[in-house]
């Protein structure tokens, strides 16, 4: 579902690994992921970025610390979420909060520099 | 986060023994079984999504888990009418965020619902609801054992 939205709307951004529920937008300043990460500590998210991949990792424990399980239909333990990120975004200026089990990365765009003109020696 | 599809093998290890809660899921999830079943953040849909849940118990309560991320607490409602326990919520965008436009058409906003039927041990009087860190946990305690047994006395004609 969400390959789909991002393939058609987004091209500068692709899916490598879809472990973890996330939707990306647009914003006025770049893109913003929202994933998913209901019951999870936030202590237990990794969000990792370099220069082309972003890379969420998180690890959920059992919803029952005592007692048994009747019926399971959240995932529990590793998960990983991987995308490509088009060039433009600004690395160092990524920023994420985490409230609600909804983790948000705002990934800004490079300011665009107007056209110059280049002196010819 | 994906839900995870209860397999066959464990379905007919669980039909085995008493499950009052499996009867619930067999005739209510039919309602809402779409072949492209809208998630948790990423939903189009007019129609309520569907609220995936983890369903546990011990000797005094039953259990109830479910995954409602990114919600405010006021805009979930929980109630219990005809033994069926019913989880309702809502999830309403700022208004900045509505400005931005592109956004509101690929986030996950609207209505999700999910209904359980309880099983009659269940002390309606005490059933307690909190939200955090994206999960609605819902405790239902277990009437005390006699509680829910009557002895009708048999008069003669």
């Amino acid at each position: 579902m969400t390959v789909i939205a991002l393939n058609r709307c987004y091209p500068g951004i692709r899916e490598k690994e879809a472990g973890i529920e996330a939707v990306v937008g647009r914003t006025d300043e770049g893109f913003e992921v929202r994933a998913a990460l209901p019951g999870v500590d936030k202590e237990k998210i990794t969000l990792l970025v370099d220069s082309g991949r972003l890379v969420i990792k998180a690890l959920r424990e059992s919803s029952f610390a005592q007692g048994r399980e009747i019926r399971r239909e959240l995932a529990q333990g590793e998960m990983k979420k991987e995308y490509y990120l088009p060039e433009s975004v600004d690395v160092d200026n990524v920023s994420a909060r985490f409230e609600n089990g909804l983790l948000t990365v705002r990934l800004p765009l490079r300011q665009q520099s107007g056209p110059r003109a280049v002196s010819i020696e | 986060m994906k839900p995870v599809k209860r397999n066959d093998e464990k379905r007919m290890d669980v039909a085995r023994r008493y499950d009052p809660f499996r009867d619930f899921f067999d005739e209510f999830e039919s309602m809402f079984e779409d072949f492209f079943r809208p998630g948790l953040v990423s939903r189009t849909e007019d129609s309520p999504a569907l609220i995936h849940a983890d369903v546990g118990e011990d000797d005094e309560k039953y259990m109830v888990r479910a995954a409602l991320p990114g919600m405010d607490e006021e805009n979930i409602k929980v109630s219990v009418e005809d033994g069926v326990l019913s989880i309702q919520a809502e999830r309403t965008e700022e208004e900045s965020e509505e400005k931005k436009g592109y956004f509101r058409r690929e986030i996950g906003y609207g209505r999700y619902e999910r209904r359980f039927r309880l099983p009659d041990n269940v002390n309606l009087d005490k059933v307690d609801a909190r939200y955090k860190n994206g999960i609605l946990d819902i405790d239902l305690p277990k009437k005390e054992k006699g509680m829910s047994k009557k002895e009708i006395k048999v008069k003669g004609a």
